[in-house]
């Protein structure tokens, strides 16, 4: 995709993946509507696991027991049932006031097989939902089936507020997708200038590495106060930021929306503009 | 006026019989000689309530006294003005009390069912709340604000951040020694497997069986291991998410600490003297930092996970129920009067709510009563409207008796509710209760409530009259004046105020006594200004006063015309002329809707020898009263003391009222009763020209009775619709003379003769004067000279006895001789 064509068509839900999550589910539906997409909720049955029923100690820690059971051909067919099922019966849930066009659907195959990317699709994480998967290989894998990665915080905390848009260079696409989502939401646009291959403020690392423990106040007090160059989110409190990919690091995306409690909408593109 | 006693009646025994009273006698006019006016506009409106020393004295004492028990039990008519003279005293006897305080009810956040009462000074509950207001109001801002501030956000984030790093963390060191080892994590739908790995995926089973047996239990061995660390890893989830959890409540609680901080700070400061409201805004404070929860979901746009089931808000629970302030009041200590005494009017009442098909409530739907509005002052109540209230009475002496006032719950003493309810906090009692009610009340829960002295030890029993002198006539003028300035009326001239005086006189039913129904004697004015005003006249005149006396009988009287109507058309018997053995004219006064008039009844009575029963035949037919009856017995006394002292009473006679249909009570009538009997038994005729009232002892001395003047108007009104005779008379106990304040028709027709008022003392008098023949005197063998009426009455008592003698000797009315000569009288 270049930076001129940027399109989207369809949203992909993962349900058998850190998708499955009501919150996730509505805000998803919501912004099919916004983005005038098609929103497709799928749960995919690993074959993978399949396998693992004819390997002689194979065996599942549950963790609603808090046990180990065998894993026969039958009990990983039925969990699988119970999985769909549940899967199902949320997104219907969550998109039954939608007026976005949803549709549910289960695939089988190989989790670890390549899956084939489409430009104008947006795939959704949820990076607290699957502790166990590093985020930089959950975000990878997203970005390998589609142009466009939609990072879940693990409670979204405002419901209205500006779209932010982070533009790397002076005619960033996303500016206009996040002029498109801004005016289908009856927000305002924030656009704000970030040069590529500028780190973010050194105190947010701080933060960052020391798990949370640095003086968020005076962090965001400075980022009120420095204009451009800083990071902006002392001002409005941003109901989703959009960003191109390669702006900022996969752990400072992770951070934004864990830190801000806000949904990040990552877009990869081709870099040809020039430069601010 | 002393009594004349060169006026007074002829001597009993004389065949002349008492003489009429003179004119004077009949009516006392009213003596304003001692005060110079022409009209009430010239007087000085009296001040103060005259008459009633006895009952303002106990007024006084009873509101001054502060000792339980000690309240008032005010009695009297109605029309004596009673809670106006004690309202006044009350106002005055207030100035000394303190003003009373404030109180107010607040949420108890440990036990919501049990609303804490705080007392605060006279007037700052309102300030209170509107400070516990202004800080909510600021917390609903604040609150929300600080948790959606960006300082807190992303202190929540960090928190939120470092729990899912460290599960990433121990989850990444999981994996790579997984990878070491040649094995990978598979998240299955309802866990995690451990499988051997090659290339990044799941070996198939056929591929692994291929392997070798030593490689095989190698991998075996190595995921064993593993799931050792992967059980130990999803074991420890629990105590991160709970440690999750507390750092995010210290969090809440400490950002709630910093925004609820200030506001309780600065309220504190407006009540720093009040300990009690100090304690109680900590306490608000606690709560607001424990259940910040409530504000954070609403903060984050969430709907409240729980369904409050109390109504209101949520912060409703620290808003302040104002139940009782000083603040506004015109007067400093309150003196209530609470017409409507039901329960929850008295002592408050705890209100409900429909929610979702149940009843709710909560201390902030707890309303006052009058006790709580009238606490440190005094309340007033009518006996009779507390009485006919269920549960009142009782609920009020509990209250006394505990000294606290407790709002109690009819509806659970009833059974008809068993929803949850609240049990406020009592609040002390510092009140003086004034009961108001007549004498029949007051008298009645004496005898039939002995709690009553316990909790009224006052009584204060309000005059219905006082004395009449000419001292109290010019206060009586004087009240008629504040009665005319306070209704704003005509000044009444001087001889329109004698006439109210001598109808004060006629109300008080005593022409020595004055009434003290002052709303009788405003009604009369009233209608005598209206009388004025429309004959356009600027003062009210006698005429007026006269005119309004005259329309106010008219309205009432219309039963009274009927029943003379009756009289007069002959369909009731009753003779005003001739001689009639055994028949008497008796008065008797009925009272209809406040009216009262007298009407002439026919009393006679038969007699013949018996066993010595004088039989009544009202008491027989079970229409006669007890009183009746028992003056009708008095008259076997009489006789049988008089006459039968050595002969057995040998008498059967029968008395009646006749054409009289209704009940008849009361002994007025006895002595006309006795001379109806002396009559048949003598057989000498009564003259029916004089009617007869009074009640006879068993001395035949003549008793006073009551509405003397009701009764001589209502003979007198027959004899005159008939004609005049010159001859007729009324004859009434000589001790209600006192009582005579006759209509000036009646006084107008005793002056020219035509009508006459005969004083009796003894029934000698009384025969003598309706027979014409003197009663006679015991002679020196102790009988009767034979002439006289006792003389013979006693023959014909010795003859009956003679004949039962006889009939009892013989045994048989066959075998008896033939009656001589000797034998009847």
């Amino acid at each position: 995709m270049t930076g001129r064509d940027l399109h989207f068509r369809r949203i992909v839900l993962d349900l058998s993946g850190s998708g499955r999550n009501a919150q996730t589910a509505q805000f998803v539906a919501e912004l099919a509507e916004l983005l005038d997409v098609d929103l497709l909720g799928r749960f995919v049955e690993d074959s993978d696991i399949a396998k693992l029923a004819g390997l002689p100690f194979a065996r599942e820690f549950r963790f609603l027991e808090r046990d180990w059971h065998s894993l026969a051909q039958e009990d990983i067919m039925h969990a699988s049932a119970i999985a769909v099922a549940a899967a199902r019966r949320m997104f219907e849930r969550a998109t039954s006031s939608s007026t976005a066009r949803h549709h549910f659907q289960v695939v089988r195959h190989a989790a670890s097989a390549k899956m084939r990317r489409c430009d104008e699709q947006i795939a959704v994480i949820h990076p607290q939902a699957r502790p166990e998967e590093p985020f930089e290989l959950m975000l990878e894998a997203a970005f390998r089936i589609a142009a466009g990665v939609l990072i879940m915080p693990t409670k979204i905390v405002r419901r209205s507020g500006p779209v932010i848009a982070v533009a790397a260079v002076r005619d960033d696409p996303i500016v206009g997708l996040a002029q498109h989502l801004a005016t289908s939401a009856g927000e305002r646009l924030l656009r704000l200038n970030w040069p590529s291959g500028i780190s973010p403020p050194t105190h947010k690392r701080e933060l960052l590495s020391n798990g949370g423990q640095a003086a968020p106040r005076r962090w965001n007090s400075a980022m009120a106060t420095s204009g451009t160059s800083g990071f902006p989110f002392g001002a409005p409190s941003e109901r989703i930021v959009l960003v191109s990919r390669g702006t900022f690091d996969d752990a400072t995306l992770s951070a934004i929306a864990s830190l801000r409690r806000t949904p990040v909408f990552v877009v990869e593109l081709d870099r040809d503009d020039a430069p601010l | 006026m002393p009594l004349d006693r060169s006026e007074s009646p002829v001597q009993a025994g004389a065949s002349e019989g008492p003489k009429p009273l003179p004119i004077n006698r009949l009516r006392r006019v009213a003596d304003l000689s001692a005060l110079a006016f022409t009209s009430t506009a010239e007087l000085e409106p009296i001040d103060g309530f005259p008459g009633q020393e006895r009952a303002l004295d106990a007024v006084r004492f009873g509101s001054s006294i502060n000792k339980p028990g000690f309240n008032l039990f005010v009695i009297g008519s109605t029309a004596a003005r009673m809670q106006r003279s004690v309202e006044t005293m009350l106002q005055s006897a207030a100035a000394d009390r303190a003003v009373p305080p404030d109180w107010i009810y607040v949420n108890n956040f440990v036990d919501p069912h049990k609303p804490v009462a705080i007392r605060l000074p006279a007037g700052r509950a309102p300030h209170f709340r509107a400070a516990i207001h202004d800080l909510i109001e600021d917390l609903k801002a604040a609150l929300p604000g600080a948790f959606a501030s960006e300082d807190y956000q992303t202190r929540r984030g960090a928190i939120d951040e470092a729990f899912h790093k460290k599960q990433a963390d121990a989850f990444t060191e999981l994996r790579e020694k997984a990878e070491k080892k040649g094995l990978i994590l598979v998240r299955m739908p309802l866990g995690f497997a451990l499988a051997p790995a090659q290339r990044g995926e799941v070996v198939a089973p056929e591929e692994f069986h291929k392997w070798d047996e030593a490689k095989r239990r190698e991998v075996e061995e190595s995921i064993q291991s593993l799931e050792m660390e992967l059980e130990h890893v999803v074991r420890q989830l629990p105590s991160w998410e709970k440690a999750h959890r507390d750092e995010t409540r210290k969090l809440n609680r400490d950002t709630a600490n910093l925004a609820v901080g200030q506001s309780i700070d600065e309220a504190k400061t407006g009540f720093a003297d009040l300990p009690e409201i100090a304690a109680h805004l900590e306490m608000v404070r606690a709560d607001l930092v424990e259940n910040v929860g409530m504000f954070v979901t609403k903060a984050e746009g969430e709907e409240s996970p729980a369904i409050d089931a109390s109504p209101g808000g949520p912060f409703d629970r620290y808003e302040v129920n104002v139940l009782v302030t000083q603040e506004g009041r015109a007067r400093a200590v309150p003196i209530i009067e609470e017409l409507h005494p039901t329960l929850g009017n008295l002592t408050g009442r705890v209100e409900y709510l429909s929610l979702q098909g149940a009843l709710v409530t909560n201390f902030r739907l707890i309303k006052a009563g009058a006790i709580h509005r009238a606490n440190g002052g005094y309340l007033l109540l009518d006996a009779r409207n507390l009485l006919l209230e269920p549960f009142s009475w009782t609920a009020l002496k509990r209250i006394l008796k505990r000294g606290e006032i407790v709002i109690e719950d009819v509806n659970r003493f009833l059974g008809l509710t068993s929803t949850v309810t609240l049990e406020p906090d009592p609040i002390p009692l510092d009140l003086k209760i004034v009961l108001f009610g007549d004498r029949l009340i007051y008298y009645l829960l004496f005898a039939y409530d002995p709690e009553l002295i316990e909790h009224f030890k006052v009584l204060a029993d309000f005059e219905d009259e006082f004395d009449r002198t000419s001292e109290s006539e010019v206060v009586l003028a004087r009240l008629v004046a504040s009665v005319a300035r306070d209704d704003a009326l005509r000044p009444l001239d001087r001889e329109a105020v004698s006439l109210v005086i001598e109808h004060a006189a006629r109300l008080a039913d005593h022409s020595g006594k004055l009434t003290l129904l002052i709303d009788q004697i405003r009604d009369l004015i009233v209608e005598a200004d209206f009388r004025a005003a429309e004959a356009s006249r600027p003062e009210v005149s006698r005429q007026d006063v006269q005119g309004a006396l005259d329309e106010q009988v008219r309205r009432a009287s219309r039963l009274r015309d009927r029943s003379r109507e009756a009289i007069l058309q002959d369909v009731a018997f009753i003779d005003t002329a001739g001689l009639r053995v055994g028949q008497i004219n008796g008065l008797s006064v009925i009272e209809l809707g406040g009216f009262c008039f007298g009407r002439p009844t026919r009393i006679t009575c038969r007699v013949r020898p018996g066993s010595g029963h004088v039989i009544d035949i009202e008491r027989e037919a079970k229409l006669g009263g007890p009183l009746h009856s028992k003056g009708v017995l008095i008259l076997s006394g009489f006789l049988a003391g008089r006459y039968a002292t050595d002969t057995p009473m040998s008498l059967y006679a029968s008395l009646v009222f006749e054409q009289s249909y209704g009940s008849v009570e009361g002994d007025s009538a006895s002595s006309a009763e006795l001379y109806a009997l002396l009559s048949a038994l003598a057989e000498v005729p009564l003259r029916q020209d004089i009617a007869v009232t009074g009640s006879v002892n068993q001395h035949g001395e003549i008793q006073a009775i009551g509405g003397v003047n009701e009764k001589i108007e209502g003979f007198f009104d027959i004899c005159r619709a008939r004609g005049l005779t010159g001859t007729q008379g009324v004859a009434i106990p000589k001790a209600n003379v006192q009582h005579l304040m006759l209509r000036q028709d009646v006084i107008d027709a005793c002056a020219e003769g035509r009508f006459a008022i005969y004083p009796i003392a003894t029934s000698d008098d009384g025969i003598a004067l309706l027979t014409g023949r003197p009663a006679g005197e015991h002679t020196i063998d102790q009988a009767y000279c034979e002439d006289t009426i006792n003389g013979m009455v006693e023959r014909r008592l010795r003859g009956f006895a003679n004949i039962r003698q006889r009939f009892g000797e013989m045994g048989s009315p066959a075998s008896a001789p033939p009656i001589s000569q000797n034998d009847v009288p």
